[in-house]
């Protein structure tokens, strides 16, 4: 956050708002590009099921599906794999509200089903998992990407922590927006306005975040520390053990009696999930994730037997409070607790997150202008970054429609991304370049809005 | 009642002097709000309570924004002292130095601190997944409040201090865990 002038420090030394304000801007400048890149694709990502119902608009939908039908489809997808590699798991997505639809994911291949049990079509959401995978782990390999993704969320704290150390009025002016005055102070006010009204949003999401993707490093601490390094054992005290593997062969397990003992005894809950562990094996069982209405956490998980006997929850939805505050760490960070209107605010929230991301660097970029230290290469990156990230998303979302399922979306995305960063470098027009990145951004997003018309 | 707490501390702010009862009976009904979303609906109600002030505070902003005048404010001279200016040194060793104090040393630091919560934790009947989920959060947490500090810190001795102290104590309690 960057503040205007008469700053009277109250409760901090002068030395300290001082020094807070540097190191606020240190570690705004050290993280901006990757910070605004991760807000961005979070803020888009609220509405995951809805890009996947966008992108594949044809899948079959329904309200509800029978057990006999889920049974149905569960024998056809695992007969189908005879000669590949057993699936360790396979995942049955029950329709929702937010996405209603059957979908079966193996380790192979994923599936839509239609509400008689039958195979509808193979699942095509790239462009939503690569938006998902950009978010998670910026597409490097998947424990690397989470732990930098990880040190962003806490970066993100810090910086909330510093910016309010920094502005010793930040609260008692949370209303005061000049908005259009010049000097960077219209900036400025944007940016902290934004940033104190989101302050809870933003260490919940940062937090939130940061423990997922710092939850390797963490386990492993935890593992080493009092586990022998086994870093199931961490996690089994709160989202429950796995059983024991038994590779022995074994029939297609009973997936129905589970979803009718939910109907029976649990009406209020809506199973979202069947999860098969170790499919054809003895050793198989099946979770049921049960949806909580006006609950924070994910679901609970109800175990049965291959045979469909019940044999308890994990008590994530009422067991230890850390077991419902770790179930609720996913939803939380997400916005999916309360249906469309709670994600159009994260969206909104999001979005100011990503808009004093932005300007934070400008700021700061503005206050050594007018000290006569001009960055115009600089300047240009930034609004490579700022509008080009953008445009780059939806120019891979055209082409998503454009190439199929198959389209290259990860190279093409940091083939832009970069090619627009070259080009800010070579250019001199630094305010047409950033005009033109705008118009990219506007049409990328007409000629999505046009194919996604043309699929329908 | 979060909505009106928001709307009752803009005008409180919006006074000339300060109007303590104003300010008090905003932040009151604030906490009150808050509270009652708790207890009506648990930690979802306190969820949906303050994305409801927030974006009550929005609103207010935008209405802000959009009657702003346009003025010639003085423009900011506030400087961060993040870049050297013409001429001067660009310190980059030390530079350096405080990137691996603040972000690697720092997550070290914190892990041993969050673990030595565990013991604790464990120590006083917390139970297994309390133990573990609280060192889940406390890690991050933890980190991000050390790079505040380490940052904020004038001298280098501070740091290593700073950075020191919950290694020592982090490494003692797992041992005495373990045994």
């Amino acid at each position: 956050m960057s503040n205007g002038e008469g700053v009277r420090a109250k409760g901090f030394d002068k030395a300290t708002v001082r020094d807070a304000l540097s190191a606020h801007a240190a570690i705004g400048l050290l993280a901006g590009a990757f910070l605004y890149l991760v807000c961005l694709t979070g803020t888009i990502v609220v509405f995951f099921t809805e890009w996947q119902r966008i992108e594949q608009p044809a899948a079959p939908e329904m309200r509800a599906i029978a057990p006999q039908s889920v049974q149905r489809a569960v024998e056809t997808v695992l007969a189908s794999e005879k000669g590949k590699p057993l699936t360790t798991h396979l995942y049955v997505h029950l329709p929702t509200q937010d996405l209603p639809r059957t979908t079966i994911t193996t380790d192979h291949h994923a599936v839509h089903v239609a509400s008689d049990g039958s195979i509808a079509m193979p699942e095509e959401n790239a462009w939503s998992d690569y938006l998902l995978s950009l978010h998670y782990t910026l597409h490097l390999p998947s424990t690397l990407g989470m732990i930098l993704v990880g040190l962003l969320g806490v970066m993100i704290v810090a910086l909330a922590i510093s910016g309010v150390i920094a502005h010793p009025r930040i609260f008692r002016d949370a209303f005061r927006l000049r908005a259009r005055s010049s000097g960077g102070v219209g900036l400025a006010d944007w940016h902290n306005r934004l940033g104190v009204w989101t302050l809870p949003f933003t260490i919940m999401i940062a937090l939130t975040g940061a423990m997922i993707g710092l939850a390797v490093v963490t386990g492993y601490g935890l593992a080493g520390s009092f586990y022998k390094g086994d870093l199931e054992a961490v996690y089994a005290p709160i989202f429950g053990g796995e059983g024991a593997a038994d590779k022995a062969s074994a029939p297609v397990p009973d997936m129905a009696t589970p979803m009718r003992y939910m109907q029976a005894h649990h009406p209020d809950v809506h199973p979202s999930y069947l999860i098969l562990h170790d499919p054809l094996t003895a050793g198989q069982h099946v979770q049921v994730v049960g949806l909580h209405p006006n609950r924070l956490i994910f679901g609970e998980y109800y175990m049965f037997d291959a045979k469909g006997g019940y044999h308890g929850k994990a008590g994530l939805s009422d067991g230890a409070l850390g077991q419902q505050a770790a179930a609720s760490a996913y939803n939380l960070h997400f916005g999916n607790y309360g249906g469309l209107p709670v994600k159009i605010a994260y969206a909104l929230f999001g979005l100011a997150l990503c808009a004093m991301t932005a300007t934070g660097t400008s700021i700061w970029l503005g206050k050594r202008r007018r000290r006569g230290l001009d960055h115009p290469r600089l300047t240009r990156a930034w609004d490579a970054i700022v509008w080009g990230s953008p445009a780059a998303l939806m120019l891979t979302f055209v082409l998503r429609q454009w190439i199929g399922n198959d389209a290259p979306l990860v190279a093409a995305f940091w083939g832009l991304l970069v090619t627009i960063l070259v080009v800010s470098l070579v250019v001199t027009n630094g305010h047409r370049f950033r005009r033109g990145l705008q118009i990219l951004l506007i049409v990328a997003i007409l000629a999505g809005c046009v194919g996604f018309a043309l699929m329908l | 009642m979060t909505v009106a707490a928001v709307l009752l501390l803009r005008h409180a702010w919006r006074l000339q002097g300060r109007s303590v009862p104003l300010l008090g009976a905003a932040w009151a009904l604030l906490v009150l709000g808050l509270v009652a979303a708790g207890a009506g609906q648990g930690a979802w109600g306190v969820s949906v309570a303050c994305l409801s002030l927030m974006l009550c505070a929005f609103a207010c902003l935008a209405v802000a924004g959009w009657t702003a005048p346009r003025d010639k404010a003085r423009p900011l001279q506030r400087r961060a002292h993040m870049l050297p200016d013409a001429g001067e040194p660009s310190y980059i060793g030390r530079r350096l130095l405080t990137f691996l104090i603040t972000v690697p040393l720092a997550l070290v630091a914190s892990l041993a601190l969050a673990l030595a919560v565990r013991v604790w934790l464990s120590a006083n009947g917390a139970g297994e997944a309390n133990a573990n989920v609280v060192t889940l959060f406390l890690t991050p947490l933890l980190w991000s409040i050390s790079v505040v500090l380490l940052m904020l810190a004038k001298r280098r001795r501070t740091q290593w201090l700073m950075l020191g102290a919950p290694l020592l104590v982090g490494g003692l309690s797992i041992l005495w865990g373990m045994m």
